[in-house]
């Protein structure tokens, strides 16, 4: 095993009490993206067109891209461009429901259910989204080579590789967020029927499910998750070992080619407890992917609530659904307090890439100065991926974006560790972000 | 709908709160115990010369800062603590304009010559001592006797600092119980006799991680292993290891002035080859060198290699570089 350097944050959030997910009532629109780093499906749905929930409305057609299902039932309403969470105008499918819960199933065919392949077809067209960002769709990453199909092995060698370590992640991706450890203890009996599906889909030689050391558990979790043949690795405490680019290292004791690259490339597959439980509720019962939780967190009441909503929920709708809503946010912010983006508004659809949302009032706004470096190494001393962000932020400040680059830009993973470190304030990652779009935009260019 | 009453901004959203001027004061509050031993050795005259250095280099400070504006800035503490540490390097003896000139030309050349905190390439402090010990050696280096206010009596094995007197004879240090240095009951410059003070302030300095070990232990412990090996070839000659390691600067500078902020080196292994620097160039300096104490020459020298040993990169968290 293999520490990483990082950062303990104490105090955000550390014991999460069992609360569950206050499931609210399907909302009276929904938003669905159709496009995501992986790329894009194609709409399949038109405008005036009846649908119900379950039923394609995007797909893409070499069948990479895990589908995109309506998440209510009632009338496509336009197929538009809309902001997404991350700042951006995705093309978008609008729905306006007609307040039906009923969700169609996927076809379940009997007793040949239980292969692989089929299990795996299903979980490809369940329409599961991952909060993490992965290289490769999750039905790729997790078929065993046997089941690979054989037009991506020239681009991805690294399927070809058995898989060693089956890791299934209930830590946090961040200090201050709750959504896993949560889920763990709510939705426990479709993590452990994931398990076996898992298993049999990666033929992984190790299982393992990662929480924390002193995480709060279902009663007897232990010994059900190894009657089942997996174990429980408790790690530290440390942000971000819950992060892919933490725990392949801490697993497997191997570094990742590349902070992009995927844990194929050491022999491991990676996936998170949210992502396992929709794993098992496709293959399970046949329940599509469309259903998001969402953690409601606002740090100043020392408040934190899980919902579950139907995906494409607008946050403006979700909020107008809550009885204690946050009064007059300062700042809000999708994806919590260390990777996530302030929003300037609040027609901001949830999807399944979105774990959390919080609210922070005027009095927790950070505020970064335009301070010289100096050179002090609190970055350097827990800088994750073993690089020097206060020498990086100088180059890419004074535009050596070069240098930058060859000091190891492109490894920088954006936690925020340096940020939230420096005694200066700097906007660390801010100048990093601008040095990697100079460069990309460069490479672009030639 | 806009909402214009939401702040936008990149991640991450929360910060530490830790700042530069709350390092700085943790660190100038390590200097208490330092002082303390100056004030129990040498009397009121140390916290006089404490104020005139840490007073006029927060003077100079706030003058910079109206007339240039920042990078000076007088609130986040690095004055004051400049100040402080140039006052520990100072005897008593010396007249009350040594203070104000050394502070004077610490903050202004030492550091806002160079683009201000950061940015300096050599430590404030030292370049401030070393224009006074070259244009005022005899001041400099006239040394009160340590009169303890109470508990010790006076050393009666002294009436020089060690170094001085193992530059005599050596024959004189032999006899010193190491317990007299440690405590440092020793004629010297203010805040660097006491051991104990250093240690206790230095320790203060690790818990609350301002410094990591690599640089005072590394410092330290090659200085000990270098003197140990020339003890070894001539006892007659050089002087015994832990002589060294009690006496003179070699604890303040390992834990106060070789770690300053800016002027050293920020990975684990460049601050281990920075200590390792300073340790055996202070015991060249000391042994073969015209200068009595080789500490601050030891560390100047090895500020100047600090960008050199900043290219020893921690290795990157991926195969490919």
């Amino acid at each position: 095993m293999k520490t990483i350097r990082g950062l303990r944050v104490p105090g955000l959030q550390d014991d999460v009490s069992p609360a569950g997910f206050r499931h609210l009532p399907v909302p009276e629109r929904v938003v669905l993206p159709l496009e995501f780093s992986l790329g894009k499906v194609n709409p399949v749905v038109e405008p005036g067109q009846q649908i119900r929930a379950g039923e394609y409305v995007g797909r893409d057609e070499n069948q990479m891209i895990p589908p995109v299902r309506a998440s209510v039932s009632g009338v496509v309403t336009e197929i538009t461009p809309w902001p997404s969470a991350d700042g951006q105008k995705l093309l978008s499918v609008v729905i306006e429901a007609n307040g039906d819960e009923e969700v169609v199933r996927l076809p379940l065919n009997g007793n040949g259910e239980s292969k692989p392949e089929s299990l795996l077809r299903r979980i490809a067209e369940a329409g599961i989204r991952e909060v993490d960002a992965y290289a490769w769709p999750l039905a790729v990453r997790l078929a065993q080579p046997s089941l690979t199909p054989p037009i991506l092995l020239p681009f991805a060698p690294a399927l070809r590789k058995p898989v060693r370590y089956l890791i299934i992640n209930g830590m946090d991706r961040q200090p201050g967020v709750s959504v896993r450890r949560n889920a763990i203890l709510a939705e426990e009996k479709e993590l452990l029927e994931s398990v076996p599906l898992l298993k049999q889909i990666t033929a992984a030689e190790t299982t393992l499910i990662t929480i924390y050391k002193d995480q709060k558990l279902p009663a007897d979790f232990e010994r059900k998750v190894s009657s089942l043949g997996a174990e429980l690795l408790k790690c530290p405490r440390t942000y971000p070992l819950a992060l892919k680019q933490g725990l392949i290292p801490y697993v497997t004791g191997e570094k990742l080619p590349g902070p992009n690259d995927d844990a194929r490339s050491v022999g491991a597959v990676m996936l998170d407890v949210t992502t396992a439980q929709r794993i098992a509720a496709a293959c399970k019962e046949g329940y599509p992917a469309v259903e998001t939780s969402v953690e409601i967190i606002e740090p100043a009441r020392g408040a934190t609530t899980h919902v579950k909503v139907r995906e494409g929920t607008l946050l403006e709708d979700l909020l107008a659904q809550l009885p204690d809503r946050p009064q007059n946010p300062a700042k809000t912010i999708i994806g919590g307090p260390f990777l996530g983006y302030a929003q300037y508004q609040f027609r901001i659809p949830l999807t399944q890439q979105t774990d959390s949302v919080v609210f922070q009032s005027k009095d927790e706004l950070t505020h970064f100065v335009n301070a010289p470096c100096m050179n002090c190494g609190f970055c350097v001393r827990h800088c994750p991926m073993g690089l020097m962000p206060g020498d990086l932020s100088r180059l890419c400040e004074y535009g050596h974006f070069e240098a930058a680059e060859k000091a190891g830009l492109f490894h920088c993973i954006e936690c925020g560790i340096c940020s939230y470190v420096c005694p200066a304030q700097r906007p660390m990652v801010q100048l990093l972000r601008f040095g990697k779009s100079e460069m990309l935009a460069v490479q672009e260019a030639s | 709908m806009k909402h214009p009453e939401l702040t936008v901004s990149v991640s991450p959203h929360i910060h530490s709160g830790y700042t530069v001027a709350r390092m700085m004061y943790e660190n100038a509050g390590a200097l208490i115990p330092v002082a303390l031993a100056g004030w129990f050795f040498f009397g009121w005259p140390a916290l006089k010369i404490l104020a005139l250095s840490a007073g006029t280099a927060l003077l100079v400070e706030w003058g910079w800062e109206k007339l240039f504006g920042p990078p000076a800035n007088i609130r986040d503490g690095s004055a004051l603590l400049t100040g402080l540490l140039l006052g520990c390097i100072l005897t008593t003896e010396v007249p009350w304009w040594i203070p104000i000139l050394g502070s004077l030309v610490a903050i202004t050349v030492g550091r806002h010559a160079f683009g201000g905190m950061g940015n300096h390439p050599f430590s404030s402090v030292l370049v401030g001592w070393a224009f006074l010990e070259i244009s005022y050696k005899e001041i400099l280096e006239t040394y009160p006797l340590a009169e303890p206010r109470f508990l010790l009596e006076a050393s009666e094995f002294f009436s020089d600092p060690p170094l001085i007197a193992m530059k005599d004879d050596l024959e004189s240090i032999l006899e010193v119980p190491w317990s007299e240095l440690f405590f440092g009951n020793v004629p010297g410059t203010l805040g660097t006799v006491c051991v104990l003070a250093i240690l206790l302030g230095g320790a203060y300095l690790l818990y609350r991680r301002i410094i990591t070990w690599h640089i005072p232990l590394s410092f330290i412990f090659s200085a000990w292993l270098f003197a140990l090996i020339m003890w070894q070839v001539d006892p007659e000659v050089y002087a015994p290891p832990t002589f060294h390691i009690l006496s003179g600067w070699m604890m303040f500078g390992a834990f106060f002035l070789a770690t300053e902020k800016g002027t050293a080196p920020v990975t684990p292994l460049g601050m281990i080859f920075y200590g390792i620097g300073c340790g055996v160039l202070t015991i060249i300096i000391r042994t073969w060198g015209i200068y009595t104490e080789g500490v601050p020459f030891a560390i100047l020298l090895m500020n100047g290699a600090t960008p050199l040993l900043d290219r020893i990169k921690p290795g990157t968290a991926g195969r490919s570089r």
